[in-house]
C-alpha cells in the first residue's frame, strides 16, 4: 500500500508508506496528485509511450527538476510537496516523480533534487490549499518507514 | 489528551483548562460551550491544539475557542489569542490559517421573498453563471502583475475605483476593505501567479452564495438599524482570499519555521510557527498577510458587482446594498494586542456579525457587544464540521440531500454532487445551538435569523 486516508473532522489526513526514505516522498506525490485528479490513477511511471515520444521532443513541457532546502526531513517532505502543488495550480497540471535524491548537509540543513514528470488536467477534483506540517513524523516501523500527513482542503 | 476531569467549570457557557495542566503552558486555556457541545470537543484534538496556543510567546490572558471549534493544524478551528507587542509577543501565520481572510459579506436586497419567488430560480441560475465558481476555477482574463499588486495594496478600495462598486460598499466593511500595512513587494511571485485570474471567483468547499430571507427578527430595535426587516430577500458571500492567501501562508510558515531558532522560540507544534511581531519576517509577513487580506475584500466587492448585474438582469433594478463584509481568519492590531482569530469572527460593540450556517440551514446577523471585550471582541464563525468530508461522500447521497433540501424549498445550484455530500448539513454541528452559545455567553446578541432560498456552491 502507498498510502491510505484517515479520518479528520475537515480536512484530508493521510498515511504515507515507503520501503526507503525516497520512496515514502514519491508515494506522497503520488497521494497528492491522485487527490488533485482521479484521473492520475490511471497514470504510471515511467510515462506512457505516447508521452515518452512527446518527451524526446518537448523535453522542457512534460520534465520539470526541483531543488529544496528545509530544516528537517519531515520539513523537506512537506515544503517539497507544497512547491509541487503550487506548480499544480499555477499549470493546472499534477506530477509524478521521475527520480529523487535527499540528503542532509548538517543537522540542520536538508536537501533534495527531483525531476518531475508533468500531466496537464482540464479540471481539478479537489481543491487542496495547501500541505501543512500538522503530525508529519517520518519514522521506520516494521520495516516500513511512515508518516501522517494533512492537506487544508 | 485532555479529559473533563481538566476543566473547571466557569459559568454555564466556560470552562477553562488552568494553567498548571501543561507545563509549558503560559497561560490558561478557555473553551465556550455548554455542556452537551463540550462532549463533542474531546472527540477530536481541538483541545490539545488549544493548550498549544497557551505555549505561544507573549500570549495574554488566556487562548479560546468558540463553541463552533473542530480540530484544525495549528490552532483549531474557533481558536482566538491576542499577543502583546511589548512584550515581544509573536506572529503566527498557521494561527490565521491558510485561507486569510476567509470572510462573509451580507447584501440586503430592498423586496420581500413574495416579489422575486416566480423567478429565484432565475436569479440563482444567473449568479452561478455569472460568478466562477468551482475546484481551480478562475477567470479567463488574467490581471498583470501590476494590476495585482494595487488590489493587494488597495483591497475593495481599488475594485470600487474601478467602479465595480459603490463608495458606502466600502464604508460597510471591516477596515474599509483596506489594510493599510500592505506592501506587495512582501508577497511571492508565486502567490501572485496563483491569484491573478481570482479576483470575483468563489472557489470549492464550503465558499457558498446564497440568496435567503430574512425569517425572524430577532432584535427590533438593532434589525432597524441595519435595516433588515422580516421576508427581506438578502444574499450571503462566503469566499476568502483562494490560492493567493494559501500560497502567502505556506510561504511564511516555511520562512519562520527556519528563522525561529534565532529567537530562541520552541513549539509543540510546527504549524504554529511563528517571530516576534516586531521581527524583520514577522513584519514582513504582517504586510503580506494584509495583502491576501485586501485580496478577500476585493474577491467579495467584484462578486457583489457580479451579483448586482445578474440580480438586474433577472429582476432590473440594483437596489443591492452592503451590511456588512467580515473576515474571520485574520491577524490584527487591535489595541496594541495582535489579535489572531481561525474561524472566529471580530465582534465589535454595536458592528455587525455575520455567521453563515451549513448548506441549507439557517444563516444569522449578530451584534458586538461590550461584554466581547472578554474574548478580544471575538465569537464563533459558522457551525463547525463534526463529520469529515470523506466520511461525507462515503456515507450522505448528493441527490437524497439535494431532494431533501428541495422538498424544504430550497433550490440547490452546484455542478458537482461529490461537492453537495461533502457539505452535507449533517455533517455540521447545530448552528442555532452554536449561536445560543455564544448570546448566552453574551459575546454578541442575535438579531436575525435568515433562511435559504437558493444555494450557490463551488464544486
Amino acid at each position: 500500500m502507498k498510502y491510505e486516508i484517515l479520518s479528520h473532522p475537515a480536512e484530508l489526513r493521510l498515511r504515507i508508506y515507503g520501503k526507503t526514505i525516497e520512496e515514502l516522498f514519491i508515494n506522497a506525490v503520488e497521494a497528492m496528485a491522485q487527490i488533485l485528479s482521479t484521473k492520475t490513477k490511471n497514470l504510471k511511471l515511467p510515462p506512457s509511450p505516447r508521452l515518452r515520444r512527446a518527451g524526446k521532443t518537448k523535453s522542457q513541457k512534460l520534465k520539470t527538476k526541483i531543488k529544496i532546502q528545509s530544516v528537517d526531513v519531515n520539513a523537506l517532505l512537506v515544503d517539497f510537496l507544497n512547491e509541487i502543488l503550487a506548480k499544480s495550480q499555477i499549470n493546472k497540471t499534477v506530477y509524478l516523480v521521475s527520480s529523487i535524491k535527499h540528503q542532509a548537509l548538517n543537522k540542520k540543513e536538508y536537501q533534495l533534487e527531483a525531476e518531475l514528470t508533468s500531466y496537464p488536467i482540464k479540471r481539478f477534483d479537489e481543491d487542496i490549499k495547501a500541505v501543512t506540517y500538522q503530525d508529519v513524523d517520518i519514522k521506520l516501523k516494521a520495516n516500513r518507514w511512515q508518516t501522517e500527513l494533512v492537506f487544508d482542503i | 489528551m485532555v479529559q473533563k476531569q481538566d476543566l473547571t467549570k466557569i459559568n454555564d457557557y466556560l470552562w477553562e483548562i488552568p494553567k498548571s495542566f501543561r507545563k509549558d503552558m503560559r497561560v490558561p486555556a478557555r473553551v465556550y460551550a455548554n455542556e452537551k457541545m463540550l462532549e463533542s470537543v474531546f472527540k477530536d484534538k481541538s483541545l490539545e491544539q488549544l493548550v498549544n496556543l497557551a505555549t505561544l510567546p507573549g500570549i495574554e490572558k488566556y487562548s479560546l475557542v468558540m463553541p463552533d471549534v473542530h480540530e484544525g493544524y495549528g490552532s483549531p478551528i474557533g481558536g482566538v489569542f491576542a499577543t502583546r507587542i511589548s512584550e515581544n509577543g509573536i506572529i503566527s501565520p498557521g494561527a490565521v490559517g491558510y485561507d486569510i481572510n476567509c470572510g462573509v459579506r451580507l447584501l440586503k436586497s430592498n423586496l420581500s421573498v413574495g416579489e422575486i419567488s416566480s423567478n429565484l430560480d432565475n436569479l440563482a441560475t444567473e449568479i452561478q453563471r455569472t460568478v466562477p465558481s468551482g475546484l481551480g476555477k478562475g477567470h479567463l482574463k488574467k490581471l498583470d502583475i501590476r494590476e495585482l499588486d494595487r488590489i493587494l495594496e488597495d483591497g475593495a478600495q481599488e475594485i470600487v475605483k474601478q467602479g465595480y462598486g459603490k463608495e458606502e460598499d466600502i464604508e460597510n466593511c471591516e477596515a474599509n476593505g483596506k489594510l493599510e500595512l500592505a506592501d506587495a513587494s512582501e508577497v511571492s511571485d508565486t502567490a501572485k501567479k496563483r491569484g491573478r485570474d481570482q479576483v470575483g471567483t468563489l472557489g470549492s468547499g464550503n465558499h457558498f452564495l446564497e440568496i435567503q430571507k430574512v425569517e425572524e427578527i430577532l432584535d427590533d430595535e438593532v434589525a432597524k438599524t441595519f435595516g433588515l426587516y422580516k421576508d427581506q430577500v438578502v444574499i450571503m458571500i462566503h469566499t476568502g482570499s483562494r490560492g493567493l492567501g494559501h500560497q502567502i501562508a505556506t510561504d511564511y510558515i516555511r520562512l519562520m519555521l527556519q528563522v525561529m531558532p534565532k529567537y530562541g522560540i520552541r513549539l509543540p507544534d510546527k504549524e504554529l510557527a511563528c517571530t516576534p511581531f516586531n521581527s524583520d519576517e514577522g513584519q514582513r509577513y504582517f504586510k503580506a498577510m494584509a495583502c491576501g487580506a485586501n485580496f478577500a475584500w476585493a474577491n467579495r466587492q467584484m462578486i457583489t458587482h457580479y451579483i448586482r448585474n445578474a440580480w438586474q438582469k433577472v429582476l432590473g433594478g440594483q437596489q443591492i446594498t452592503v451590511l456588512y463584509d467580515v473576515a474571520h481568519n485574520i491577524a490584527k492590531l487591535e489595541d496594541n494586542l495582535v489579535v489572531h482569530r481561525k474561524g472566529a469572527t471580530r465582534a465589535f460593540p454595536g458592528q455587525p456579525v455575520l455567521i453563515p450556517g451549513s448548506m441549507g440551514t439557517a444563516s444569522y446577523v449578530l451584534v458586538g457587544t461590550e461584554k466581547g471585550e472578554e474574548a478580544f471582541f471575538s465569537t464563533c464563525h459558522g457551525a463547525g464540521r463534526t463529520m469529515s468530508r470523506h466520511q461525507a461522500i462515503k456515507t450522505l447521497s448528493g441527490k437524497e440531500i439535494i431532494k431533501d433540501l428541495e422538498s424544504k424549498g430550497i433550490l440547490i445550484k452546484c455542478y458537482s454532487l461529490r461537492g453537495v455530500a461533502e457539505e452535507a448539513p449533517k455533517a455540521y454541528k447545530d448552528v442555532d445551538e452554536v449561536v445560543e452559545i455564544v448570546h448566552r455567553a453574551g459575546l454578541s446578541k442575535k438579531v436575525a435569523r435568515l433562511r435559504p432560498l437558493a444555494v450557490i456552491k463551488g464544486e
